[in-house]
Parts: C-alpha cells; structure tokens; sequence
C-alpha cells in the first residue's frame, strides 16, 4: 500500500475496506472541518515509565468532521461505515473472536511515509441532529460532528502483519550481514581449521575460510565420499550457508565423530545430533547447521595427515540416485561459538522501544527423551554498553577465553582437559583435602570491570563426578583479591551434582550489581579488574566437582525467561524440538508467546501452544547497538520432563531472527 | 522492582489435569506479595484483565488450587504459591470462588452426651477432590453430641464443601454493569497450606528435639513439599499434640522457641516449594551474651 508523498491521510481500515476521513473531492464526502483534527499531546518519556506492555498507553484523536452527500440515504451509508468500523475496533479489544486490529492511518503533508496506529475503540461520536439542522435540510451536509477515536502509539508498518525480518550483525566467523543468526550456547575462542570433501578416499583442499562456491560432496556424489570438519578444539556446531540443495532420492546419510581409533562411533540423531533446519539437512537451502555432542570418548585422529578432532558426513548408500551435490557459497563455512545475537546502531528505528518479535527456531533431532535436543527454557538478557569488553560466559577450565581474561585455582582444584566442556576444559575440584565451603576457582578480567558496569544474573554450569553432595558459591571481587577488598557474597546454593552441565542459579531471588553501588557518568571504573570467585563445599559422599562455566546474563536493560509449560509429561511434546519456533511477541501480531509448529506440507508456522514468558517482551532502545545474550536449557536425561534440575549442554542451538514495529510518538517522516 | 507476567499452571502435586495461563503483563494490574521472615512466601493478590466475560467465568471456576508464578520485570521468580480465591466483580455483583471452606477429609470433634473426654466422629473424605486439590482436611466442633449426630453433621459438611462453588457475595443495585468483569485473584504460599492439615503426635508421651518434630511434621503433613532443610536445633520439646491444631500453628510455635544459643528461628516455604527450618539470615540473638 502506497500513498503520494503530497496528500494527507486520516483513514480508517480494518484489512479490507477504509473508511476515508479526508476525503473532500467526491460526491460522499467526509473530511475534517474547521476545527479540523485535534492536537496532540504526548510525553516524550512515557513508554519509558514502568509500562504493562507498549500498549498500555492511548492517545486521544478528536476530529471535527464534515459530510458532504447528495442523498440524505448516501450520507447514511458513509456514516455507517464509520460506525461499523469503530465498533470493530472496540469488538477487537472485548471480544476474542474478532481478530484483526481495526487501524488508523494517518500522514501529514509532506510526510514521506505513512504512519499506523491500532485503534482501541471510539467513546463518542456527536453532532447536530439532522431533522433540525439547517445545513442537512439545504445541502445534505453534516458540519462539525465530533468524532473521538482512541488509539495507540504511531507505528511504522500496518499492525497485525509480519515486516521482513530485521538485518542482524556478524557474530564470531558468521554471516556480515544475516537476517537469521545461529545461537551456541557456549563461547569460545576456537574456530575450526579443517574442512575437507574426499571423493572415493581422494582429499581435496582444505575448504575453511575459503567464500566462495563449494561443493560440499563430489561432483557425481557415491557410497563411501565424505565431508570432514576438524579443529584443534572440541566444537559443537558447523554453520553453513547452503545455495544449493542436493539432489538425490534414497540416500542414507551417516555422521561420525572421531574417537582416536578410528572406530568413527556414530552421532545419533536427537542423542547426539541435531540438524538445522530439519534431518535431511542437504537438501535444503539457506542457513544450516550441525550440532554435536560426541562426548568423552571424542578424541583426536590423522586424517588427511592432520590430527585433529572430527566429525563427519559419509553416504552410506545410495538406493535411487544422488545426481548432484550441495553447494555452500555467500558466507564460509565456520563453527558458531558465540550465545549472542548483535543488532547494529540505527537498525532499530523510532522514537521509542519499537514493537519487537523474536522469533527462535530450533533444529532436528529431539525425541521423548531429555536432551539438548529438545529446548525448554530460554534466557536472554539484553546490553548495549562495553560490548568490546563484556562476555557472558566465562570458561572456568581456563581454555578459549579472550585476553585478559585469566582462571586460576584453589583448594583441590586444577583445570583439565574434557572434549565437552566449552573450551576444551574445565575445573576439576576433587575436595582430597578440604571440603568446606572455600575458594576453588577465580577469574580474573583484567581492566574490563568498566565494560562490566550493569546488573546481572549469575549462573553456573557444573557436572557432578558421581553423585555430588555439595553447594557453591559465588564471590565477586573488585579490583583486589585481598580479604579487604570491597566484595559481594552470595548464598550458599544446593546442586543436584549428578547432571551433565546442570545449570545452577547462583543467585536468586537478588543480582549481581557492578560495582555494587550507583554508578555515574562521571565515575570512572577504567583500569579496574574485576574478579568472580567460584567457591564449593561438599556436604556429603567422595562426589567430585567440574566447573564448567560462569554466565552472566545482563538484565538491567532488558531479560526475560521463556518457559516450556510442560504440558506433557511424557513426551514433552511442548518442548522446542525439531520443525517448532518460538515466536515472542511484544505486538507485532498481538502481545504473545507462541510455540508453532511447521507444517510437514508447506512449512507453515502454524501456532500451536503458548510458552511461558516471565518477564516483559522485548524492549530496546532504538538507535543503540544491542546484544542479545541466551542461555538455553533443556531437561536432562537423567532426569523426567519438568523435574529440576535443568541442564544446558553446549550443543543447544537456535536460530534467531527480529522483526520489528518501530514506533513514533508523532510525525513518522522519511523512516 | 518492577513486575514481568505471571503464570498459572496445575496443581503441583495432584495429577488432575494440565492448566497452563501465561499472562503478560499488560494483562495484569494491582500485584502485591507478602513474603514473610517466619513463613516465606506467604501471600499474593492479583487482578486479571479479562478478554472476555466467557473467560473471566472460566477463570472463576477453574483457578483455584493453581500454581502460580509471579516473575519480575527481568524474568526471574518474586514469588510462587497457589490460587486460593477468586473474585468476580460484574458491577452489580461480586462473586467468589474460594478454598477457604472446602474440605475433603472431614471429622468432627465432640464430647459424647454426658460424657467427659472428646471424641471425634468417622472421617468422611471425597477422593474426588483430593485428586484435584490434594488433601484439605476439616474439623468440625461438635459440641455435646451423639456419635451418630457428629457422622451426620461430618458427612452433611462433606457433601456440601468437597467442591469449591462460585457463591454471590453482594450485590450492588446502584452499580453499572462493566464491559469486562474484574477478576481478582487471591493467592497463599505454600506454608499455608500447612493449615489445610492437621497435626496430632507421634507418641502419646515424652519429648524431642525441635528438629526431630518440624521433621515428623513436614512428612506427615507437608503435601506441597518439594525439599526441604531442616537445620540442627536440640531445643527440647513435646512429642504431644491431640488437639487438632495445624501443623503451622505448631511449627510457628516450635520455630519461636529459637535455640539455646538464644538466636531467632524461621520456618516457612521460598522457591521450587521449599521448605526450610533454619536460623535466621542474618543471624541475630534475642539476648546479649
């Protein structure tokens, strides 16, 4: 829908008919009068103030209007399809059946682009009775009818209606410019090195980094051919951008994951493997991803002369056919291993938090049982400041952090290697000496307190050594290890201790703040360490303790917690799994939280159940550059659906994307 | 702090049915939580904005004995407990739905005519209810009575509050009927539910430790328990208790007793129902030295 630049708008429309408000040229005419549309009045603070939702405010149109028809019966019809129009709005808002938003349209001359505005009902319409009024008798007109119409904040597409999604920012190796964003749930420095297509046992080069077109199979592909990826580090996912889909009929597909013998165990689908967008990853097109968990046993091997950790993709048979392969092209194949989404300045538009819809997809794989494959908690937590020098996760064993960033240990605690932990270690507390309640494991970032200034929740991923009976503890120093620096302490947490990568909340109830007073623009933290101590007690048993990681989940800006509600003890069926989204809406489409389904049949996102969302919908500042940090949960397999604790392997993977609603208070002008 | 959405799901501990409400927050308005030092998470009300006078009636009828999770802004949990009232405001009437008088598992206590001990009748229970809403037990006063009359008025208050039901609690014949009803909920921490047992005794004599009793307790008596922590205290107390009185009265009691060192301690119930007996945070003594 199109307008001229030249004309005003004030119009009514309901997605299939308009009633024009300034339409004075035709025979029925309806157009403002004297008095004209009323003024506007707003504060420019308003959706800053403890808000329910950003439609929780109104504003308040009053238009003069006049009438213009040859036929008294001509009239009618013009007024009642205001009428009906109106009454729509308010039936959109008390009753449920009626779904779709009546809008107001508006522009005023000049304005490049149209502005839209849900319209929450009408209180009153007045004027003149018409036996008696002089100008209805002579002329078939209406003059000064008073029509108010309530309505919310100024948007910038038509409400109710998906936009395209918004240009996200490059994260680690990934796309420069990417509409859709893989999520790991893990960080670390470690790219992969090693990406290599053999055709019948014949190697080609190494296609790492390499951005152009890719075959990621032999040319006329055969049972046996293979496509490795390897790198010095454990990795748990392998993003590709795929611009052409396989093609074959009944081919079987193997993937395999190194283990030093060459025995080449298989990663099970859903145990441990997942594959985004669906199963049959290669014959699709657009953004794909892989995501392994081989476990302990994953060991380094030579292949290709190269000794390194591998998984791979080997045809197995060929039943039909496979008459040509895959081909990645656009972006270079890499490993994701950032929890981040970035959104860059001046993406978000408005003059104010725009409407938001975050939409999450999951990959291919869960099934009725408790894995990394089947998502059922989602954290995120917002920031716009000291983006160069923040990081949400912390690898405790010591491996794959940035600079400046140094873990050292204490009683009965040392790093160790683990393919599965994040980085490539962790820290071991083994408690032979002491089992109190004492310092095991301290970071330290070094000058970056500054770029940690904010408000977060602290977590930690640990792994218990057989069933561990113990608490831990976090300490965060600034600035000074010594007994007298200033110091926050936190409780003393219970853990379950016999879960894989069981997320422990190290403070609830409360945050961490930092520093742990108000901070000022004229205050200055440059220079200034800050340090998170890990400390661990075990109450009872000979358990032992892995730290894997420390997260911190900014919450000052914007945080929210999306919730599996577990409909399903069984099979979990409301899990994020396999061929579902997660839609959050702020208003988009209305305020919601939706779990949808793809269609098998065309891949429609029909929706399906609500999630929990606890907390606000997204809220951004526009103009700032944003990231979005996630930590994703999923319940164990040791464990039952909905019973605690939950755990977060790193493989946990989604694929996110914005859209948005930028809002205006008044004039939308040229955005 | 500000408030983020709230969230309904089913009862905890009973396998009824599945429940699941998610309301944001802009469906929300007037949330005020109680948590309590001797108690935890002790009370909540709430008003719910309708989408329609179809689902505020549906709400009216199916809310009760709800979990319920009431979030801040940034996501994490300010308070959990259960839907213990509803109440429907029409304008011209209000209406309310509440587990305060329900009872499935009802006795009458009485003194036989002419006689001097106490008594109590045959317990009448409602398996029905309790597998929706998990034991509620009440005792009824009989007063001087024959047996066969306290059955009778056990019995009778069995069939009439095994089931909570809508009841008109006023009308207003100057009031205007509203667009949308207000619905507000009234919701109590699971320590409370403490109250909806009853707790005697272990053993007709003797003593125990403080610990050793909230612990019997807690297993007799604590349905909605998920864990608990039930810390050391050697305070000597009775082992006795035949007279009806809900284990949180006890247990408030126990807890009020402090410990030989003569510092405070709490009882009460905080996140993922659990229970704890502990010292207070931060300790404090009632008395110096």
């Amino acid at each position: 829908m199109t307008f001229p630049k030249a004309s005003s708008i004030f119009a009514l429309y309901d997605g299939e008919n308009y009633v024009d408000l300034f339409r004075a040229t035709d025979s029925i005419a309806m157009a403002p009068g004297r008095e004209g549309i009323g003024d506007f009045s707003f504060s420019p603070s308003q959706y800053d103030e403890d808000l329910a939702s950003l439609d929780s405010l109104t504003f308040k149109e009053t238009v003069t209007l006049n009438h213009r028809s040859g036929r008294a019966d001509s009239m009618v019809y013009a007024e009642r399809r205001l009428i009906a129009m109106l009454r729509k709005a308010w039936q959109y808002h008390y009753r449920p059946r009626h779904n779709a938003p009546v809008v107001l349209i508006a522009k005023a001359p000049g304005e490049t682009n149209p502005r839209y505005a849900v319209v929450r009902q009408c209180p009153a319409i007045s004027g003149r009775n018409r036996i008696t009024s002089e100008a209805f008798r002579q002329a078939v007109a209406a003059d000064g009818d008073g029509v108010t119409i309530e309505r919310f904040i100024w948007r910038d597409f038509m409400p109710g209606t998906m936009p395209s999604p918004i240009v996200l920012g490059q994260v680690g190796g990934g796309p420069t410019a990417p509409t859709e964003s893989v999520i790991a749930n893990y960080r670390d420095n470690h790219a992969i090195t090693d990406v290599y297509v053999a055709d019948g046992g014949v190697f080609g080069p190494n296609l790492y980094g390499e951005p152009g077109l890719l075959n990621l199979f032999p040319a006329a592909p055969a049972v046996g051919d293979i496509i490795y990826f390897g790198g010095d580090d454990p990795f748990f996912n392998i993003s590709l951008w795929l611009v052409t889909a396989a093609v074959y009929v009944g081919v079987t597909f193997v993937w395999e994951f190194s283990n030093g013998a060459a025995g080449w165990p298989d990663l099970v689908l859903g145990d441990t493997l997942t594959l985004y967008p669906d199963d049959d990853i290669w014959a699709r097109t657009g953004l794909a991803a892989i995501n392994v968990w081989p476990g302990s046993t994953w060991a380094k091997e030579v292949v290709n002369g190269q000794n390194k950790l591998w998984i791979r993709c080997r045809i197995d048979a060929i039943a039909t056919s496979f008459t040509s392969p895959p081909q990645n092209n656009l972006y270079p194949i890499y490993n994701q291993r950032n929890p981040y989404v970035s959104i860059p300045a001046n993406t978000l538009e408005g003059d104010a938090p725009p409407y938001l819809l975050l939409r999450a997809k999951s990959p291919e794989g869960g099934d009725a049982d408790e894995t990394f494959a089947n998502v059922s908690k989602i954290l995120i937590g917002s920031k716009s400041r000291g983006l160069d020098g923040f990081l949400s996760h912390i690898n405790l064993g010591n491996d794959g952090n940035p600079a400046g960033v140094t873990v050292t240990y204490g009683t009965d605690t040392a790093a160790a290697a683990s393919p599965e932990a994040p980085g490539g270690d962790h820290a071991h507390i083994t408690f032979a000496t002491d089992i109190t309640m004492v310092m095991r494991a301290r970071v330290v970032l070094q000058d970056l307190a500054a770029d940690f200034v904010g408000e977060y929740r602290p977590f930690l991923r640990i792994d218990g050594s057989g069933t561990f009976d113990g608490k831990v503890q976090i300490v965060v120093r600034l600035d000074s290890t010594s007994d007298f620096a200033s110091k926050n302490v936190g409780p003393e947490i219970d853990t379950v201790g016999d879960e894989s990568f069981e997320v422990v909340d190290l403070w609830p109830l409360d945050r961490i703040r930092i520093p742990f007073g108000k901070f000022m623009s004229a205050d200055d933290l440059a220079g200034a360490d800050l340090i998170f101590e890990i400390w661990a007690s075990r109450d009872a048993g000979a358990g032992e303790l892995d730290l894997k990681d420390l997260i911190l989940i900014p919450i000052d800006e914007w945080s929210v917690e999306y919730v599996d509600p577990v409909t399903d003890i069984e099979f979990g069926s409301s899990a994020l799994r396999g061929l579902r989204l997660l839609d959050d809406d702020g208003g988009v489409i209305t305020d919601r939280t939706m779990l949808r389904v793809l269609s098998a049949w065309n891949g429609t996102p029909w929706p399906a159940e609500t999630w929990s969302r606890h907390g606000l919908a997204p809220r951004l500042d526009p103009k700032a550059e944003h990231r979005l940090y996630f930590l994703i949960e999923h319940y164990n397999a040791t464990g039952e659906w909905a019973g605690p604790p939950l755990s977060a392997q790193p493989p946990c993977q989604l694929a996110v994307s914005l859209y948005q609603h930028a809002v205006y208070f008044n004039l939308r002008g040229d955005e | 702090m500000a408030w983020g959405g709230i969230v309904l799901t089913e009862n905890p501990v009973t396998d009824y049915d599945t429940f699941h409400l998610a309301l944001p927050r802009n469906r929300l308005a007037n949330i005020r939580t109680t948590k309590r030092d001797m108690g935890g998470y002790w009370q909540a009300d709430f008003d719910i904005l309708p989408e329609s006078r179809e689902e505020a009636q549906v709400l009216l009828a199916n809310c009760l004995g709800r979990h319920v999770e009431i979030h801040h802004d940034y996501g994490d949990l300010a308070w959990e407990g259960m839907v213990n009232s509803v109440v429907l405001e029409t304008g011209t009437a209000t209406i309310i739905n509440s587990l305060n008088d329900m009872g499935n598992d009802v006795w009458c206590r009485y003194t036989p005519i002419g006689g001097t001990t106490v008594a109590r009748s045959t317990v009448y229970e409602s398996a029905m209810s309790k597998a929706k809403f998990a034991t509620k037990q009440f005792v009824l006063g009989g007063g001087e009575i024959a047996a066969a009359s306290a059955d009778q008025f056990a019995s009778l208050y069995r069939d009439w509050n095994f089931w909570p039901r809508p009841t008109l609690q006023q009308i207003n014949t100057e009031g205007q009927v509203r667009a949308l009803p207000g619905l507000t909920l009234k919701c109590i921490g699971y320590i409370r539910t403490f109250e909806w047992m009853v707790y005697n005794q272990t053993i007709l004599t003797g003593t125990a430790l403080a610990s050793t009793v909230m612990q019997a307790i807690v297993t007799a008596c604590g349905q909605f328990v998920a864990s608990s922590v039930i810390g050391p205290n050697n305070t000597v107390i009775t082992r006795e208790y035949d007279a009806d009185r809900h284990p949180l009265d006890i247990m408030e009691s126990i807890a009020s007793l402090g410990d030989s060192d003569g510092y405070t301690w709490v009882i009460g119930m905080t996140r993922g129902r659990k229970f704890y007996f502990t010292q207070a945070t931060p300790p404090f003594r009632l008395r110096s030295g």
